[in-house]
């Protein structure tokens, strides 16, 4: 009797233990990306930027403002090199406009065009104006622990829920378990291609926080290509104007 | 020797119906497999030539790199090639015309999309007979127009555009610096393929340059040449500084149209094996029966001196004399045919011609070739099938001895 009763007390531990093994992992994995994302994206942020395309043989810096409420709404404003200058994007929901000063025009870009170069970077219009979530738009599962010379790392699989609309099949994050900031990012496509790498550095205070002020992007495609955006100066959760977020600011902001 | 000959051609027309027939058989299978090859040979030449005029050029030269990269950063400036000397060094060179091609995303008022954006030089096109010059409603580019775009009529048509209207043009040029430009829309062209006309935007090459932010730089060079044929080994004769400067010939350039042929032709090589087969098969029948039923025959000869070597030389020279004479009159019946309607392609009906374009070939209709290469497969088909056919006989006969001849019935 005490015997069996020992055998299911001892069935029942297994179970209990095989089933919320998994589903641990999976909480503490949205966990660490959901904080790591708000660390990173805040509910709003203001922001100066600087891209610094490289490519073979020559490249050039793209100076920029931009603005961001939610997953929803975002504007940024070109602001060098002179030739680029006052150029706009606002995203308002999954829509997009660019205007463009010198001819005078806003032209809609079609969800076509989000997967595109961003201004001829390594970055997509999706990734400048952030449609998705990390942490709502994927499911997550956390692979373990890595050392890396900077400290211990968590190192967590993201994989598209079937109804996300999102541009990425599976991605692979490590992030730093002193502070839940990302040290590096790897996306694959649905041929479980690897894609590209994001890698982030120079951890330092931006806007009253710690994060990495450097994201270096490079395309499994292109070796020689890379895509550097640094940040300038941030503000985080101030308020902004709802107005920022409107079509007629796109022919306004400076 | 002289009297082989005479005994094997009286033998010829001992059984003059039975040897009609197989030369008559031989002859028509000729003409059938000749006209197999010469439509699709035709047809293929035709759309080959068409195809490389409208759309390719007979050779497109590149800075090297760019043809698998397609970045605007490798293109060709116009000190990396002077064009004058080019033709002057190489007299087969008819026409040069420089195209810059890029990508851009074209909106009206109402909507967006993706557009192949190329600069071209007007007049230089309209002398190579490009696609270009297919324009269904307004006016081809002038070499002035600065501010006026010719559109693909499928993409005007989701565009909903016309001609008067103005478009927008957002583009990421040489070094990603981003170009946009308003422009007027000239006129609308129906290349027949699909793919082109819901793509192709067409400015003049300064107004593309300015636009991409380019002056003076362009990513093909287009070559016409005396003769389309000729393209491959024209590639080799320009000896171009391969670091530097890489040349494709239409062929190349359009390698779908190259397979699309030899599927074709492989296609048509079972009928002929089997076409072949059945001339064989009559060969070989009319051959062993005029030797079976004449071994009694044979027997005599061979009582009177002949030897077995000169008999079966005079049934191989009977059957030469026979499959030649069908030869002959096949080659020229073929000529014939061919040359006559190589003048009158057979039109193909509207919509097969939608679908060929849909699928990307300028194919109208059924074309004869009467190049002499067509005669190449049946001649030397039926010749060998007559010399295999011929061994079966002429071993039996080596073994014939004048006794069992004689006695056999």
């Amino acid at each position: 009797m005490g015997c069996t009763l020992g055998r299911s007390l001892g069935a029942c531990a297994f179970l209990v233990l095989t089933c919320i093994g998994p589903t641990w992992a999976q909480d503490a994995a949205m966990d660490i990306i959901r904080r790591s994302e708000a660390l990173m994206r805040g509910e709003s942020a203001e922001g100066s930027y600087k891209i610094t395309i490289v490519r073979p043989g020559w490249q050039r810096v793209l100076e920029f403002d931009s603005w961001v409420e939610g997953t929803e709404q975002s504007f940024i404003l070109i602001k060098a090199p002179a030739k680029e200058r006052g150029v706009t994007f606002l995203k308002l929901g999954r829509e997009m406009w660019q205007y463009v000063p010198r001819i005078n025009r806003v032209v809609k870009l079609p969800p076509s065009m989000m997967m595109q170069s961003w201004m001829g970077s390594g970055f997509t219009n999706d990734d400048l104006v952030r449609s998705s979530s990390l942490a709502e738009d994927y499911e997550h599962t956390l692979l373990g622990v890595d050392e890396t010379e900077e400290g211990e790392v968590w190192k967590i699989e993201l994989r598209t829920r079937p109804e996300a609309p999102v541009a990425w099949d599976r991605v692979l994050m490590w992030i730093r378990k002193a502070d839940d900031l990302p040290a590096k990012a790897e996306f694959f496509n649905e041929r479980e291609e690897l894609v590209r790498t994001m890698t982030y550095s120079d951890f330092r205070d931006v806007g009253g926080r710690t994060l990495p002020a450097r994201m270096e992007l490079t395309e499994e495609r292109f070796a020689d290509r890379r895509t550097i955006l640094e940040i300038e100066s941030m503000i985080f959760d101030g308020s902004i104007d709802p107005s920022v977020f409107t079509q007629r600011n796109l022919r306004r902001a400076r | 020797m002289i009297r082989l000959f005479t005994l094997g051609w009286r033998d010829i027309w001992r059984n003059r119906r039975r040897s009609l027939l197989t030369m008559g058989a031989i002859v028509f299978a000729m003409l059938v497999v000749a006209l197999i090859k010469s439509s699709n040979d035709g047809t293929y030449d035709a759309m080959e030539e068409r195809m490389a005029r409208q759309y390719t050029g007979d050779l497109q030269v590149y800075r090297t790199g760019f043809y698998d990269d397609r970045t605007l950063e490798q293109s060709l400036a116009d000190y990396d090639l002077d064009l004058d000397t080019l033709k002057q060094t190489h007299q087969w060179i008819t026409g040069v015309s420089r195209r810059l091609d890029g990508f851009g995303l074209v909106s009206s008022d109402s909507a967006s999309a993706g557009a192949l954006v190329t600069g071209i030089e007007p007049s230089a096109e309209a002398s190579l007979g490009s696609y270009m010059l297919n324009v269904r409603e307004g006016d081809y580019l002038s070499e002035e127009d600065s501010d006026r775009a010719l559109l693909g009529e499928v993409l005007a048509q989701n565009l909903s555009v016309g001609v008067g209207d103005s478009v927008v043009v957002l583009t990421q040029g040489y070094h990603s610096v981003m170009g946009a430009e308003v422009y007027v829309v000239k006129g609308l062209i129906g290349t027949g393929s699909g793919e082109l006309d819901r793509s192709i935007m067409l400015l003049t090459l300064p107004a593309a340059q300015d636009l991409l932010s380019m002056p003076g730089r362009y990513t093909s060079l287009i070559l016409q040449t005396d003769s389309h044929r000729k393209a491959d080994r024209r590639v080799q004769q320009l000896a171009l500084d391969s670091d530097r400067f890489e040349a494709k010939s239409w062929r190349a350039l359009m390698s779908d149209l190259a397979q699309l042929r030899e599927l074709d032709s492989a296609g048509n090589f079972v009928i002929y094996a089997f076409l072949f087969l059945l001339i064989g098969l009559e060969i070989f029948n009319t051959t062993t029966m005029s030797m079976l039923e004449r071994v009694r025959e044979f027997g005599v000869m061979m009582a009177i001196g002949l030897n077995p070597g000169q008999i079966s030389l005079l049934i191989v020279m009977q059957v030469l004399m026979k499959v030649l004479m069908a030869v002959v009159a096949g080659a020229v019946l073929i000529t014939i045919v061919t040359g006559i309607w190589s003048h009158f392609p057979i039109p193909l009906p509207e919509d097969v011609q939608e679908y060929n374009a849909e699928l990307g070939f300028v194919m109208d209709g059924v074309y004869f070739s009467n190049r002499p290469s067509i005669m190449l497969l049946p001649v030397i088909s039926v010749l060998v099938m007559s010399v295999i056919s011929l061994i079966y006989p002429v071993v039996r006969v080596r073994r014939l001895t004048p006794v069992a001849a004689l006695r056999s019935n």
